[in-house]
Protein backbone atom coordinates (compact mmCIF):
# COMPACT_ATOMS: atom_id res chain seq x y z
CA UNK A 1 0.00 0.00 0.00
CA UNK A 2 1.51 3.41 -1.21
CA UNK A 3 2.01 5.95 2.19
CA UNK A 4 0.72 9.54 1.60
CA UNK A 5 3.32 11.76 0.53
CA UNK A 6 2.61 15.51 1.86
CA UNK A 7 3.81 18.14 0.06
CA UNK A 8 3.61 20.82 2.85
CA UNK A 9 2.73 20.05 6.27
CA UNK A 10 0.99 22.37 9.21
CA UNK A 11 1.61 22.05 12.88
CA UNK A 12 -1.63 23.58 13.66
CA UNK A 13 -2.08 21.92 17.02
CA UNK A 14 -2.92 24.37 20.15
CA UNK A 15 -4.66 26.56 18.08
CA UNK A 16 -8.42 26.97 18.15
CA UNK A 17 -11.08 27.35 15.56
CA UNK A 18 -10.75 29.29 13.28
CA UNK A 19 -7.54 29.06 12.94
CA UNK A 20 -6.69 25.97 11.93
CA UNK A 21 -9.28 26.64 8.80
CA UNK A 22 -6.90 30.01 7.80
CA UNK A 23 -3.95 28.03 8.22
CA UNK A 24 -5.40 25.40 5.40
CA UNK A 25 -6.06 28.18 3.45
CA UNK A 26 -2.68 29.72 3.52
CA UNK A 27 -1.26 26.02 3.23
CA UNK A 28 -3.61 24.89 0.01
CA UNK A 29 -2.27 28.10 -1.51
CA UNK A 30 1.50 27.20 -0.73
CA UNK A 31 1.14 24.05 -2.92
CA UNK A 32 0.81 23.13 -6.49
CA UNK A 33 -2.63 20.92 -7.72
CA UNK A 34 -2.79 17.43 -7.33
CA UNK A 35 -0.24 17.99 -4.11
CA UNK A 36 -1.59 17.05 -0.61
CA UNK A 37 -1.34 19.09 2.36
CA UNK A 38 -1.10 17.64 5.91
CA UNK A 39 -2.70 19.01 8.68
CA UNK A 40 -1.72 18.36 12.50
CA UNK A 41 -3.91 19.53 15.03
CA UNK A 42 -5.80 19.47 18.20
CA UNK A 43 -8.74 21.24 18.16
CA UNK A 44 -11.87 18.13 18.25
CA UNK A 45 -14.03 21.18 16.43
CA UNK A 46 -11.42 20.73 13.20
CA UNK A 47 -13.32 17.43 12.48
CA UNK A 48 -16.39 19.17 11.55
CA UNK A 49 -14.71 22.36 10.35
CA UNK A 50 -11.62 20.95 8.06
CA UNK A 51 -14.24 18.83 5.69
CA UNK A 52 -16.36 21.50 4.68
CA UNK A 53 -13.78 24.24 4.51
CA UNK A 54 -11.88 21.62 2.40
CA UNK A 55 -14.69 21.35 -0.12
CA UNK A 56 -15.34 25.00 -0.04
CA UNK A 57 -11.42 25.51 -1.27
CA UNK A 58 -11.66 23.12 -4.03
CA UNK A 59 -9.41 20.35 -1.94
CA UNK A 60 -10.36 16.64 -1.10
CA UNK A 61 -9.41 14.95 2.09
CA UNK A 62 -7.90 12.24 0.97
CA UNK A 63 -7.22 10.47 4.53
CA UNK A 64 -8.59 11.94 7.87
CA UNK A 65 -7.29 10.44 11.16
CA UNK A 66 -7.50 11.06 14.74
CA UNK A 67 -4.96 9.11 17.52
CA UNK A 68 -4.65 9.05 21.30
CA UNK A 69 -1.63 10.94 21.70
CA UNK A 70 -0.38 13.15 24.88
CA UNK A 71 0.31 16.78 23.68
CA UNK A 72 0.85 20.07 25.72
CA UNK A 73 1.41 23.45 24.66
CA UNK A 74 3.63 26.24 25.62
CA UNK A 75 1.48 27.62 28.31
CA UNK A 76 0.52 24.59 29.62
CA UNK A 77 -2.65 23.46 27.54
CA UNK A 78 -2.95 19.35 27.84
CA UNK A 79 -4.61 17.80 24.91
CA UNK A 80 -5.37 14.22 24.65
CA UNK A 81 -5.99 13.37 21.10
CA UNK A 82 -4.06 13.98 17.33
CA UNK A 83 -6.36 14.70 14.32
CA UNK A 84 -4.21 14.47 11.43
CA UNK A 85 -6.16 15.29 7.95
CA UNK A 86 -4.62 15.01 4.60
CA UNK A 87 -6.37 17.06 2.02
CA UNK A 88 -5.58 17.16 -1.80
CA UNK A 89 -5.69 20.36 -3.77
CA UNK A 90 -7.67 19.62 -6.55
CA UNK A 91 -7.68 23.23 -8.59
CA UNK B 1 -17.18 27.84 -17.52
CA UNK B 2 -18.66 30.76 -15.27
CA UNK B 3 -17.32 31.01 -12.14
CA UNK B 4 -19.36 29.45 -9.95
CA UNK B 5 -21.06 32.16 -7.56
CA UNK B 6 -19.36 32.24 -3.94
CA UNK B 7 -20.77 32.27 -0.81
CA UNK B 8 -21.06 35.75 0.38
CA UNK B 9 -21.95 36.56 4.25
CA UNK B 10 -22.44 40.19 5.83
CA UNK B 11 -21.98 41.11 9.27
CA UNK B 12 -23.04 44.26 10.94
CA UNK B 13 -20.78 44.86 13.90
CA UNK B 14 -22.68 47.16 16.54
CA UNK B 15 -20.62 46.15 19.94
CA UNK B 16 -17.05 47.63 20.96
CA UNK B 17 -16.01 45.29 23.64
CA UNK B 18 -12.88 42.54 23.90
CA UNK B 19 -16.15 39.88 24.38
CA UNK B 20 -18.53 40.94 22.07
CA UNK B 21 -15.57 41.25 19.15
CA UNK B 22 -15.08 37.63 18.99
CA UNK B 23 -18.16 36.47 17.50
CA UNK B 24 -17.87 38.72 14.22
CA UNK B 25 -14.36 38.79 14.00
CA UNK B 26 -14.43 34.73 14.27
CA UNK B 27 -17.51 34.07 11.79
CA UNK B 28 -15.15 36.61 10.00
CA UNK B 29 -11.94 34.61 9.57
CA UNK B 30 -13.11 31.09 9.26
CA UNK B 31 -15.64 32.57 6.60
CA UNK B 32 -12.70 34.18 4.98
CA UNK B 33 -10.99 31.25 5.23
CA UNK B 34 -13.06 29.02 3.33
CA UNK B 35 -12.55 32.00 0.35
CA UNK B 36 -16.05 32.89 1.09
CA UNK B 37 -17.10 36.85 0.33
CA UNK B 38 -17.29 38.70 3.54
CA UNK B 39 -18.30 42.17 4.96
CA UNK B 40 -17.99 43.75 8.18
CA UNK B 41 -19.94 46.53 8.57
CA UNK B 42 -19.07 48.66 11.77
CA UNK B 43 -21.92 50.43 13.38
CA UNK B 44 -22.38 52.20 16.23
CA UNK B 45 -20.07 51.43 19.58
CA UNK B 46 -18.52 48.69 16.59
CA UNK B 47 -16.62 51.36 15.37
CA UNK B 48 -14.56 51.17 18.21
CA UNK B 49 -12.75 48.01 16.61
CA UNK B 50 -12.23 50.13 13.40
CA UNK B 51 -10.52 53.16 15.08
CA UNK B 52 -6.60 53.34 15.03
CA UNK B 53 -5.51 51.56 18.22
CA UNK B 54 -9.12 50.56 19.13
CA UNK B 55 -8.80 46.73 18.41
CA UNK B 56 -5.70 46.84 20.68
CA UNK B 57 -7.63 48.43 23.71
CA UNK B 58 -10.77 46.87 23.70
CA UNK B 59 -11.95 46.57 27.37
CA UNK B 60 -14.35 44.37 28.94
CA UNK B 61 -16.76 45.54 31.84
CA UNK B 62 -17.79 43.23 34.93
CA UNK B 63 -20.57 45.20 35.39
CA UNK B 64 -24.09 43.60 34.75
CA UNK B 65 -22.41 40.57 33.64
CA UNK B 66 -23.30 37.42 36.33
CA UNK B 67 -22.52 35.31 33.57
CA UNK B 68 -18.39 35.83 33.75
CA UNK B 69 -16.84 33.39 35.53
CA UNK B 70 -16.40 35.28 38.53
CA UNK B 71 -19.25 36.85 39.38
CA UNK B 72 -19.65 39.88 41.33
CA UNK B 73 -22.16 42.06 42.71
CA UNK B 74 -22.71 45.38 40.41
CA UNK B 75 -21.53 47.52 43.31
CA UNK B 76 -18.84 46.21 43.60
CA UNK B 77 -18.27 45.83 39.92
CA UNK B 78 -18.10 49.54 39.41
CA UNK B 79 -15.31 49.99 41.28
CA UNK B 80 -12.46 52.06 39.25
CA UNK B 81 -9.97 48.98 38.58
CA UNK B 82 -12.69 46.48 38.45
CA UNK B 83 -12.86 47.23 34.13
CA UNK B 84 -8.95 46.75 33.76
CA UNK B 85 -8.55 43.72 36.22
CA UNK B 86 -11.73 41.83 34.14
CA UNK B 87 -9.93 43.34 30.46
CA UNK B 88 -6.26 41.16 32.08
CA UNK B 89 -8.14 38.71 33.09
CA UNK B 90 -10.05 37.65 29.79
CA UNK B 91 -6.60 38.63 27.89
CA UNK B 92 -4.43 36.20 29.78
CA UNK B 93 -7.10 33.83 29.46
CA UNK B 94 -7.21 33.88 25.81
CA UNK B 95 -3.10 33.86 25.06
CA UNK B 96 -2.81 30.70 27.98
CA UNK B 97 -5.71 28.91 25.96
CA UNK B 98 -4.18 29.60 22.74
CA UNK B 99 -7.61 31.56 20.94
CA UNK B 100 -5.95 34.60 18.89
CA UNK B 101 -6.96 37.82 19.87
CA UNK B 102 -9.29 40.16 18.26
CA UNK B 103 -6.33 42.36 16.02
CA UNK B 104 -4.95 39.14 14.98
CA UNK B 105 -8.35 37.70 13.71
CA UNK B 106 -8.89 41.53 12.27
CA UNK B 107 -5.57 40.94 10.37
CA UNK B 108 -6.52 37.42 8.84
CA UNK B 109 -9.74 38.50 7.65
CA UNK B 110 -8.11 41.40 5.60
CA UNK B 111 -5.26 39.29 4.28
CA UNK B 112 -7.81 36.94 3.10
CA UNK B 113 -9.52 39.51 0.91
CA UNK B 114 -12.47 40.93 3.95
CA UNK B 115 -14.02 43.95 3.45
CA UNK B 116 -14.52 46.11 6.16
CA UNK B 117 -17.10 49.27 5.98
CA UNK B 118 -17.43 52.28 8.48
CA UNK B 119 -20.85 53.06 8.78
CA UNK B 120 -21.54 57.01 8.25
CA UNK B 121 -23.83 58.38 10.86
CA UNK B 122 -22.00 56.50 13.19
CA UNK B 123 -18.79 58.32 12.31
CA UNK B 124 -20.84 61.83 12.24
CA UNK B 125 -22.23 60.89 16.06
CA UNK B 126 -18.68 60.31 17.28
CA UNK B 127 -17.57 62.75 15.27
CA UNK B 128 -14.52 60.85 13.39
CA UNK B 129 -12.76 60.87 10.50
CA UNK B 130 -11.16 58.85 7.53
CA UNK B 131 -7.86 59.36 8.85
CA UNK B 132 -9.13 57.89 12.76
CA UNK B 133 -9.82 54.67 11.06
CA UNK B 134 -7.38 51.91 10.61
CA UNK B 135 -5.68 51.51 6.72
CA UNK B 136 -7.87 48.28 6.50
CA UNK B 137 -11.23 50.10 6.90
CA UNK B 138 -12.32 50.08 2.67
CA UNK B 139 -15.13 52.85 2.90
CA UNK B 140 -17.10 55.04 4.94
CA UNK B 141 -21.19 53.52 3.51
CA UNK B 142 -24.11 54.23 4.56
CA UNK B 143 -27.39 52.13 5.40
CA UNK B 144 -28.33 51.97 1.66
CA UNK B 145 -24.99 50.72 0.81
CA UNK B 146 -24.76 48.19 3.34
CA UNK B 147 -28.29 46.72 2.11
CA UNK B 148 -26.72 46.89 -1.46
CA UNK B 149 -24.12 44.57 -0.06
CA UNK B 150 -26.37 42.31 2.24
CA UNK B 151 -28.97 42.00 -1.01
CA UNK B 152 -27.49 38.93 -2.41
CA UNK B 153 -25.76 37.47 0.53
CA UNK B 154 -26.46 33.86 1.86
CA UNK B 155 -25.68 35.10 5.72
CA UNK B 156 -26.23 38.37 7.27
CA UNK B 157 -26.29 38.87 10.87
CA UNK B 158 -26.53 41.30 13.48
CA UNK B 159 -24.21 41.16 16.18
Amino acid sequence: MSEITAALSLECRGMHCPLPVVQMKIGLSRINVGEILEIIATDPATEKDIPPAARALSAEIVKQEKVSKIWVSKTGEKYNIEYRYYIRRLK
Amino acid sequence: MAEEKKNKMCIICSKGTLDMAYPPFMLATAAAGMGWEVHLFFTLWGINLIKKGGAEALKITPVGKPEMPMPMPNILAIIPGMTPMATSMMKGQIKKSGIATIPELLKLTKEMGGHFHACEPSMAMFKLKREDLIAEVEDIIGVAGFLELAADANITLFV
